[in-house]
């Protein structure tokens, strides 16, 4: 092949955001593609899928293939990529008739909750259906075809990457507006008759043909962008006409086609009407669920056991490497492994599946060798049940982390990880149940709030069983499997709060009642149900503390890698003193203050005896902010040293430094992480609201109840962004 | 007007999307050398340089070379200078040579870039500005725009709801 044509089928520009969008929107249509055939008889419909995985496909190879790498050295290929997103990609995605696909693929609560008042708002529809109209469809194609290719605004958009996006948004969408009403693809019929598609198209034609000829006949350079950059064998101008004939032969081809159909269908068949779909009946529907590939919750225990003895034996080889291994954070295992990815992977499982670290934790499984030693006959301390010990721990990590370097030092993580191994062993050892998960643990317990956030927890199927059942296996146990051990009583468990994914209870239920349920991410925090062995968290103080403090730790354990602080706690007369003053300030002082404050605010609408359980709930609100802070901080170690992990591993095995990883930031990071603070600040708002709004019936009542823990989030906010934009330390690389 | 959109097109005559601003374009040794710049404009920071080479003859693009970048500026009256290797691997477009250069400060800079082709070595130079870092705030605005742009759909949500809410309610006897 050509080396020219080698190089540009090789410059692939992908573009982070956009592969995401497309992947997201392929998503939710298969989602919701797959729904509809569980509900419909009508199931023969692969070709709408097909159809609108080719127009994704589409504009992905309008926007992230060669065309996009060279649409600022040829018009050709930038022509081509207009066609593409004006001619194909919005007809093949148009006829899939994504609407109802994909409002069946969103989550049912966001449509019925977030979109139905506006899908059902009668100025929005009837806005709408003004868009689809012909004459203002076809003023805004001619309005986009011809104003983008004016040279005034054409040489706009080759000038800014922003504009040159705008134009081919541009294009796309008012292109969808466009075929809407050639293609209908519903719901609901237009009034129009058919045969005024047929003008229609011709009149798009007409405009088409008029931009194509000025490009083919122009006689000279209507965009001077391509006359500073000339490449290969065609003149500027050959490309121009070259340009104009893609857009011109194609294109009418494209649109005098459905012109054919639409004659030939009236002709033929004029009363042809399509049979409506009908629903399949409940008994089918639950037919073609149970045909949905799913791992059975039988096979749960055996998946857990199996992913412990993988932990365990990494963790062996860790702690190993940690501590005779050489002492250089980045061509170490214990230096690299659990701090980049390690915490990064255990945070974004919890946020997209679940608690999968506790379920796979290593401490448990040598702990439960030890039990078969040790007697587990002591009763935990009563005046210790609670999360106060564990808080204490979380607060010592989080000093321990900056003062003493712990991510710096392979020798000090392995000993850490001997602790905990230690630790659970006695405890467990020594206590009867899961004491030190549930009372001891402080990983344990930063799981358990972020898995308030997880979309799936460990819960009933149909509570109907759970009523005629008198012998509670999934908390007593019976001689197949243990009870819970966290004293969790599944028709009363509520989220994932102390829940490990033990998955005992599954084992142990005999009607196969306990599965892995799928719930709504944010309703365990807003909403405040008895739940078993923890009560109502407005009674629990020790949940609002570690709430705070998993929450403002967030925030301190990330700034503690930013330039100003790291100068601020190391430029003083004792680094250790100053970063246990900063990390006091941080989680301990600075949430108690924003509490009582905020409580105090809530005095102007709430009575005394509401004051701290509201409150605490509001305190709870602030999880989602908090956890988007580490994901945004994990992120960020993760980001920029995923690759740390072969050089490191490679060394172990072989002992030789075979290559070093360099320190670079992808270009997409920074967005990311701003996109998970936004999520997290969204939420953590819609969770104040709707603390609020049960605590105060009246408008104002609420907002004035919800503006001081508002401000508390925006502060956080505006903190982490600020921390976002610091220069920050990477982990695990050499620098 | 019409000078103004002339003016317009002549400074987007020196703009190119995607590969960046079109910085110099300067022939040298029979080898036509083309620097751009991006972001657009380039500021302070990590910016991209990436260089065209192209036979000065016939314009076909030259994939083998080794290319150079060195960019330098004044401080203090003296000269500080970086240069780093242009490489296709760092472009995403395969017929240039790309490198990330850290320009620590805004100012005027001085581009170098030096191609070795075929036993030929050509050098061109010329001007490079340099804009002060954006504030984050504006790099990132639209991050910083959902947020109130979605409290604003949320209350709209929350007036509709209501809305329906009276409008279904039963009349009072």
């Amino acid at each position: 092949m050509d080396s020219a044509l080698n190089a540009a089928a090789l410059s692939w520009p992908i573009d982070a955001p956009t592969v995401l969008i497309l992947a997201l929107a392929a998503l939710v249509f298969v989602r919701g593609w797959m729904r509809g055939r569980r509900l419909l008889r009508e199931s023969d419909d692969s070709m709408r899928l097909l159809s609108f995985f080719a127009g994704l496909a589409t504009v992905f190879l309008a926007v992230d293939s060669p065309l996009d790498a060279f649409d600022s050295f040829s018009l050709s290929a930038h022509m081509t990529q207009h066609l593409l997103l004006i001619m194909i990609a919005p007809p093949l995605i148009l006829l899939s008739r994504p609407v109802l696909p994909l409002l069946r693929g969103l989550p049912k609560r966001f449509v019925k909750e977030g979109l139905a008042p506006f899908l059902t708002w009668k100025p929005l529809r009837r806005f709408l259906a003004w868009l689809v109209s012909p004459v203002v469809a076809l003023l805004i194609f001619a309005g986009s075809m011809i104003g983008w290719h004016l040279p005034f605004f054409y040489e706009l958009a080759l000038s800014s990457p922003g504009w040159h996006r705008l134009e081919h948004a541009t294009f796309f969408w008012a292109n969808i507006i466009f075929w809407w009403h050639v293609i209908q693809p519903g719901p609901g019929k237009s009034k129009l008759p058919r045969w005024t598609a047929i003008p229609y198209l011709l009149a798009a034609d007409i405009v088409n043909t008029a931009v194509s000829a000025s490009l083919v006949f122009a006689g000279k350079l209507l965009y001077p962008s391509y006359g500073a950059v000339h490449t290969g064998s065609m003149t500027l101008l050959q490309d121009q006409s070259f340009a104009g004939t893609i857009m011109w032969v194609p294109g009418s081809f494209i649109y005098l086609l459905p012109v054919a159909a639409i004659a030939v269908s009236m002709v033929s068949s004029p009363n042809r009407r399509k049979a409506r779909p009908v629903l399949v009946s409940a008994a089918e529907r639950a037919r073609r669920k149970a045909l949905r590939f799913r791992i059975p919750a039988s096979k749960f225990p055996l998946l857990r056991r199996l992913s412990q003895w993988v932990l365990l034996l990494v963790a062996i080889a860790v702690m190993a490497d940690g501590f005779f291994g050489p002492q250089v954070t980045a061509i170490n295992m214990a230096g690299v492994l659990p701090w980049v990815h390690w915490r990064a992977l255990s945070v974004f499982a919890l946020l997209v599946l679940g608690n999968l670290f506790c379920m796979a934790c290593p401490f448990t499984l040598v702990r439960d060798i030890g039990r078969k030693v040790l007697p587990a006959k002591l009763h935990w301390p009563r005046r210790l049940r609670s999360k106060w010990v564990a808080i204490g721990l979380f607060v010592l990590y989080l000093w321990s982390y900056e003062a003493l370097g712990l991510w710096n030092s392979p020798w000090l993580t392995a000993w850490v990880m001997v602790g905990y191994f230690a630790g659970a062993l006695i405890i467990d050892g020594l206590f009867r149940g899961a004491s030190f998960c549930k009372y001891v643990c402080p990983i344990g317990q930063f799981h358990f709030v972020t898995s308030l956030l997880s979309p799936r927890e460990v819960g009933v199927k149909r509570p109907s069983v759970c009523e005629s059942c008198h012998t509670h296996d999934c908390i007593r146990g019976n001689e197949h499997a243990r009870g819970c051990e966290l004293d969790l009583f599944q028709p009363r468990k509520s989220g994932n709060l102390d829940c490990t994914f033990c998955m005992d209870c599954v084992k142990a239920c005999p009607h196969d009642n306990v599965d892995l349920i799928s719930i709504t991410p944010v309703k365990a925090i807003a909403a405040d149900p008895y739940r078993s062995s923890i009560g109502r968290l407005s009674k629990r103080s020790d949940f609002t503390a570690l709430a705070l403090i998993v929450v403002f730790g967030a925030f301190v354990n990330a700034a503690g890698m930013v330039s100003p602080v790291m100068s601020w706690e190391h430029d003083g007369f004792s680094s250790k003193l100053m970063v246990g003053a900063f990390i006091l300030l941080g989680v301990i002082v600075a949430p108690a203050i924003a509490f009582l404050l905020a409580r105090a605010a809530n005095r102007l609408v709430l009575p005394s005896r509401e004051l701290s359980s509201a409150a605490r709930r509001f305190a709870l609100a602030l999880v989602p902010v908090g956890i988007a802070m580490w994901a945004a901080h994990l992120l960020y170690h993760f980001g920029t040293g995923w690759m740390a992990a072969v050089p490191v591993v490679e060394r172990a095995i072989t002992g030789v430094v075979i290559l070093m990883s360099m320190p670079s930031v992808p270009g997409w990071l920074t967005q990311a992480q701003l996109g998970l603070l936004d999520a997290g600040l969204l939420l953590t708002l819609y969770i104040a609201w709707h603390v609020a709004t049960q605590y105060a019936t009246r408008l104002r009542a609420a907002l004035t109840l919800a503006a001081p823990w508002t401000l508390v989030s925006f502060a956080l906010y505006a903190a982490g962004v600020w921390i976002l934009f610091q220069p920050m330390q990477m982990r695990g690389l050499m620098h | 007007m019409g000078r103004f959109i002339a003016a317009f097109l002549l400074a987007a005559a020196l703009l190119l999307a995607d590969g960046g601003t079109l910085q110099l374009q300067k022939q040298s040794e029979g080898l036509l050398i083309t620097l751009f710049s991006s972001p657009v404009p380039l500021r302070a920071g990590t910016g991209d340089l990436s260089v065209m080479v192209q036979d000065a003859k016939d314009h076909s693009p030259i994939l083998d070379a080794h290319v150079l970048v060195h960019v330098a500026r004044k401080v203090n009256g003296e000269i500080r200078e970086v240069a780093l290797p242009a490489t296709h691997a760092k472009a995403s477009n395969k017929m240039l040579y790309a490198a990330d250069v850290p320009f620590d400060a805004a100012g005027d800079w001085r581009a170098t870039v030096d191609v070795a082709s075929n036993g030929k070595t050509a050098s061109v130079s010329g001007p490079l500005r340099v804009l002060p870092k954006q504030p984050p705030i504006l790099a990132y605005w639209p991050f910083f725009l959902v947020i109130p742009v979605l409290i604003v759909l949320f209350t709209l949500n929350r007036w509709l709801k209501r809305r329906r809410q009276i409008g279904s309610a039963p009349p009072l006897k």
